[in-house]
């Protein structure tokens, strides 16, 4: 089933606020396991998103424009003793496309008030 | 090697496989990706403290629940020209095979009757072998697992000859996967309940009870899992003796299996529990018919359509 362009699903939704949380903590990149672990948090889950469906989700965001990345310096993985880090960043189309998605999400709201105030 | 580097093997493996054939940079990274993933993960537990079977079950789980998306991002980028027509009957094969085998690891543990005097007998059993329940559970997830994959690749090696029989065959399979999930869910929660009993529980507690459902849901699962099971391969057995696709007492055996547990249904419903040997007996003929049709696909082949008089 083909989705409505601009449209957000839950993982592409849950990704992009778990972006605005780290860029509002100061931490403007991050890598796959680290938004796994912020739904998670954010959203109060047991588990962690499987492994297809996140970096499957991610690669739809980079390819749509709403995410950028870039590999890790890898002096900075070899200094840590750890692999590579591929490092994730909001992009302003990606902002664009949150602040769309919140907005179509409050507008029933929004609707509803009139009817709800005069009753 | 640890259980979690067993974990960690396998999420390998199989990102190897599903991504075999792409253009090198994006297998590459996408290979490096999960190879970090995996390193955090691994990290992130050591830090917290958790234990590394449970972490082990988790990074499956996440492998496990990834797959649909692993495979339709596969066909996104390269679609069925994946591999060659031949490579995917030979992988269809190996996954078969690989399916046989992590069931029969999955049979290895404590057996649990979920309705009395089955449970009060069987709990305290699973309680004083729980390792060997846990690793049962770690092959049924495997199996799970491989079930779906297997649905889907035998779908799309039969498609062509036979596309509602393969639609169907591949479907019924797959829901037996998802069923098989679902009870390896419930077996995973009832391990973790018979740790909990393990320290000073006793019969007819909450724990005890908590861990009766859990075995309730577990039967029931895979009851029905079972079942879809063997509509699946009636499916590709019809096909198989009709198509000519495979010879066809791989597709006679698949039916009489199949046909053993339809028998076995009906007993069993009569109230006779030997319905219960037909069951069995019947699934073990549907597991030797999946052996060797495996077994043929990697060293064989399909029979392909060109080859065949007419559609039928």
């Amino acid at each position: 089933m083909r989705r409505k362009p601009g449209t957000l699903i839950l993982i592409e939704r849950s990704i992009l606020e778990a972006a605005t949380d780290f860029a509002r903590r100061g931490e403007p990149e991050f890598h796959g396991y680290a938004v796994a672990g912020e739904i998670r948090e954010r959203e109060g889950a047991r588990r962690l998103t499987g492994h297809g469906t996140l970096y499957k989700a991610l690669d739809r965001l980079e390819r749509a424009g709403l995410l950028a990345s870039r590999w890790e310096d890898p002096d900075v993985a070899a200094s840590e003793g750890r692999p590579r880090r591929r490092l994730y960043r909001l992009t302003a189309e990606g902002e664009r496309a949150l602040a769309a998605a919140r907005e179509r999400e409050a507008a029933p709201v929004a609707r509803l008030r009139p009817g709800r105030s005069a009753t | 090697m640890s259980a979690l580097d067993l974990a960690a093997a396998a999420v390998r493996r199989w990102t190897r496989w599903y991504s075999a054939g792409l253009p090198p940079s994006v297998r590459d990274r996408r290979l490096a990706e999960l190879e970090s993933d995996l390193w955090e993960h691994r990290a992130e537990a050591r830090a917290l403290g958790l234990g590394e079977r449970g972490t082990a079950v988790a990074v499956l789980w996440r492998m496990v629940r990834g797959m649909p998306a692993d495979l339709t991002w596969r066909l996104q980028l390269g679609g069925m020209a994946m591999t060659s027509t031949r490579g995917i009957e030979r992988s269809s094969g190996l996954v078969m095979l690989l399916m046989v085998l992590l069931f029969a690891g999955g049979l290895s543990g404590p057996g649990i009757g979920s309705s009395e005097p089955y449970f009060t007998e069987d709990f305290p059993a699973l309680v004083a072998d729980r390792g060997d329940h846990l690793r049962a559970v770690v092959f049924q997830f495997l199996a799970a697992g491989a079930v779906i994959a297997a649905a889907w690749l035998l779908y799309v090696t039969f498609r062509t000859p036979s596309p509602a029989a393969a639609r169907f065959g591949g479907i019924a399979l797959a829901t037996a996967g998802v069923l098989f999930l679902g009870a390896a869910v419930a077996a995973a929660r009832l391990y973790l309940l018979a740790d909990d009993w393990s320290s000073g529980g006793v019969p007819g507690d909450a724990a005890w009870r908590s861990a009766k459902t859990a075995a309730e849901i577990y039967s029931t699962l895979a009851f029905f899992g079972g079942f879809a099971f063997l509509a699946s391969f009636g499916a590709f057995g019809m096909l198989f003796a009709r198509r000519r696709v495979l010879p066809r007492p791989l597709g006679w055996l698949g039916l009489a299996g199949g046909a053993l547990a339809i028998l076995s249904l009906l007993v069993l419903g009569a109230g006779v529990s030997t319905g219960w040997y037909f069951m069995m007996l019947g699934l073990l003929v549907v597991f030797v018919a999946f052996a060797l049709t495996a077994a043929w696909l990697v060293v064989r082949g399909v029979a392909h359509p060109e080859a065949q008089p007419p559609a039928l």
